[in-house]
């Protein structure tokens, strides 16, 4: 329903402007010289060399878990493919010499240029294999070449994540920007 | 006929009929476990008990056949009771490593404890462990864990297979299903074994961990293995078959198929024809696509329609009824002698597979009866081969046995079109790419005079040309005559005019043969008459064709 807006009648010293552009400029003046000399509650960062450190619950690059014998957790159910709403999620399964293991996975692949960082993977994962708690950043990449490698086996990639189940979040794996 | 009331609901059905069949005719859902249509029934799982009038105790709807008058309650609590104390006691050492199972998705198990129990477990011991991965034969894998017991593969081994290679040993929660002592599951039905395990007990060496089934898209079909025909539902994913499962028909399978039908789509992948092959304008051999390879044979064909040279059209006998009815009217049209070419034989045995291994014989025969009579087979054309300017052989994997080799090579220009790489391609001098068979749609015609449709989810491959369509442009192309069905690239289309034109095929419809197949309308030598199994007195078990809605039925990828 439309709604009538009494429109602001402004007198006539406001009208000329010569009052308002004084207090802007001096608004915009007063942040410069704080800023100049040092504010220390700044929100800016001089990104990429200062980074804020990524909040706890961040949802970056992922990661498979590991056995405490070494071997991957992922045990190729496919439910993270299941739940995935980008199709990005790519495995493929076989037997495990170890006759107590079901099926293992010989490739694992994501997509990340389809990836849409949504964590249902994780969410649905019933044996926490995969994490998305890398504090790697997504892939933004610096060339077009790495975007065509977005496509990358978590197994081999860079080797299956070094943190066991229930494992802590690493300070190693933080920081980001690598690519 | 006895009169029952289930569920309030009243049914006549014949003496004899068990309360569970009479209750699917009433659209009543009983679960069961152990009970196979298509299998003696032992009531062992007991997850059919219901509430029968007079009678002190539950009994086994499975088992229990109807009496006149008898009155039936399935939705007590003293069955939902029964039903959750029961799949309580089955899930008891069950695994439940459903993320892991490839049955998950299509288990009897898993929809019977969704729908009638929900209970939580209350046991508190360690489950009972059993073998694992154990390896029952060739093609079967064994996990003891998930087993229900149900007998359903150790009664298939007996009765419908009588080799006898499975038993359960052991008593009570050691009872373990196993190899009955020096012997394998090797049998040519043994895959059946796995479809009809209502769990992920039995499990298929080939599919196994291949994919998981909600991401299949399903699509009916015929098996062109040999004769028989068998109805089967194939299951692909992307361009891919991952498998292919027999499809309940009263008619021609019931509920099983060989081994052998199952493999036909993994043996054909390894003997897929490259690509074409024509002479080049050095006269050199180069590869060609369909369209080049129709426009080199045409070529030919212009040559000896200008030099009257005698032609001939050889086909096999595995190919669609469209594909023989264009091909026959076109050779009929032009004055070409029709030959039919046959598959290796193989052993067949009494309960599915024939020797002939040809998909369409009857078809074949009944077509071209009609539209090119007096056509042949390989002795014809051997005697003929040395008079015959351009021979076209549209094939599917026809046996080149020494006599036809020499017949080839007696043919003065000898054109092929096949889908399969081998022997009859080397030796061609135009070699068109067809769509296989597996990739097309149309229909054929079983040993017994059945017409099935064939369908496929695979896309047909860029640069081939199924075999009517080939028929139609050369049709245009050479003899100028726009005939009747050249511009009918479609399988329904055609069939409409085989319909109208050939009297075996009378009165028979492509919508109307659907799903489950129709009979030739004419006998004369081909196969008796026959009218559709009427009724439904068996139904299709539920571990084949769920009839629950799938969580991920619209889902695809991954």
């Amino acid at each position: 329903m439309a709604k009538l807006v009494d429109r602001m009648q402004p007198d006539l010293v406001t009208q000329s402007y010569v009052i308002e552009v004084a207090k802007g400029v001096a608004l915009t003046s007063r942040q410069f010289v704080r800023n100049l000399f040092g504010r220390k509650d700044t929100p800016t960062v001089q990104y990429p060399e200062v980074k804020t450190p990524y909040p706890a619950r961040n949802r970056g690059r992922h990661r498979l878990m590991r056995r405490p014998d070494g071997q991957v957790r992922c045990v190729a159910c496919m439910l993270c493919a299941t739940a995935c709403p980008a199709n990005c999620i790519t495995i493929v399964a076989a037997e495990h010499p170890d006759p107590g293991i079901e099926k293992v996975p010989t490739t694992f692949g994501i997509d990340l240029l389809k990836c849409i960082y949504c964590g249902f993977c994780e969410e649905a994962c019933p044996c926490d294999a995969i994490r998305m708690d890398s504090g790697r950043h997504a892939i933004p990449t610096d060339t077009r070449v790495a975007q065509k490698t977005a496509i990358v086996s978590l197994l081999d990639k860079d080797g299956p994540s070094t943190a066991v189940q229930g494992g802590e979040f690493k300070a190693d794996h933080a920081g980001g920007g690598h690519h | 006929m006895p009169k029952v009331t289930i569920d309030g609901h009243e049914i006549e059905v014949p003496a004899g009929t068990t309360v569970v069949r009479a209750a699917k005719q009433l659209g009543v859902d009983i679960p069961v476990f152990c009970y196979h249509p298509g299998l003696s029934i032992p009531a062992n799982c007991r997850m059919c008990l219901v509430e029968i009038e007079k009678s002190p105790k539950p009994l086994p709807a499975c088992y229990t056949e109807v009496t006149e008058g008898m009155v039936v309650r399935t939705r007590t609590e003293k069955v939902a009771a029964t039903q959750k104390s029961v799949l309580e006691f089955i899930l008891l050492n069950h695994p439940v490593d459903c993320p892991i199972c490839d049955q998950a998705g299509e288990c009897v198990l898993q929809e019977h404890y969704a729908t009638w129990s929900t209970k939580p477990s209350r046991l508190f011991h360690e489950k009972v462990a059993k073998p694992k991965g154990k390896i029952l034969g060739p093609t079967v894998v064994l996990d003891a864990e998930r087993c229900i017991l149900c007998t359903r593969c150790v009664r298939f081994t007996e009765e419908v297979t009588g080799t006898y290679e499975l038993a359960v040993q052991d008593r009570g929660e050691h009872a373990e299903l196993t190899n009955t002592p020096n012997k394998v599951l090797d049998n040519p039905y043994s895959l059946n074994v796995v479809d009809i395990c209502p769990v992920g007990a039995l499990t298929s060496r080939e599919f196994r961990f291949r994919r998981r089934v909600w991401f299949l898209d399903q699509r009916d079909s015929v098996c062109t293995g040999c004769a028989r025909g068998c109805s089967v539902r194939v299951d692909s994913h992307g361009n891919q078959v991952e498998r292919v499962l027999p499809r309940y028909n009263p008619d021609v399978n019931k509920w099983w198929m060989c081994d052998d039908g199952r493999r036909v789509f993994e043996v054909r992948k390894t003997r897929v024809l490259s690509a074409g092959k024509a002479p080049g304008t050095s006269g050199a051999p180069r590869e060609v696509n369909a369209l080049d390879g129709v426009r080199a044979l045409a070529a030919w064909l212009q040559q000896a329609k200008t030099s009257g040279g005698a032609t001939g059209v050889a086909l096999s006998a595995s190919l669609t009824n469209e594909d023989v009815y264009a091909w026959g009217r076109l050779a009929a049209a032009s004055g070409a002698k029709v030959y039919v070419l046959d598959r290796t034989a193989a052993q067949g045995d009494k309960l599915l597979r024939l020797a002939d291994r040809d998909a369409n014989r009857a078809g074949t025969k009944a077509i071209l009866d009609t539209v090119a009579p007096g056509w042949g087979g390989a002795v014809e054309l051997a005697k003929d081969a040395a008079g015959l300017e351009v021979l076209t052989v549209v094939d599917h994997d026809i046996a080149v046995t020494d006599a036809l080799a020499k017949a080839f090579g007696d043919v003065a220009h000898l054109a092929v079109i096949t889908d399969l790489s081998g022997p009859l391609a080397d030796a061609a001098q135009v070699v068109i790419p067809a769509t296989p068979l597996h990739n097309r749609e149309g229909t054929v015609v079983n040993a017994d005079g059945w017409v099935q449709r064939l369908a496929s989810p695979l896309k047909a491959p860029v640069g081939t040309v199924a075999p009517h369509v080939a028929a139609a442009q050369l049709a245009q192309a050479v003899y100028g005559l726009e005939l009747d069905f050249a511009d009918r690239t479609r399988p329904a289309q055609l069939f409409d005019h085989i319909a109208a034109t050939v009297s075996a095929f009378q009165h028979l419809d492509y919508v109307e043969v659907g799903d489950l197949g129709r009979g030739l309308t004419n006998g004369g030598d081909l196969a008796p008459r026959r009218a559709r199994t009427e009724g439904t007195p068996e139904w299709e078990p539920d571990p084949v064709a769920p009839t629950y809605p799938r969580p991920f039925a619209l889902r695809r990828g991954a």
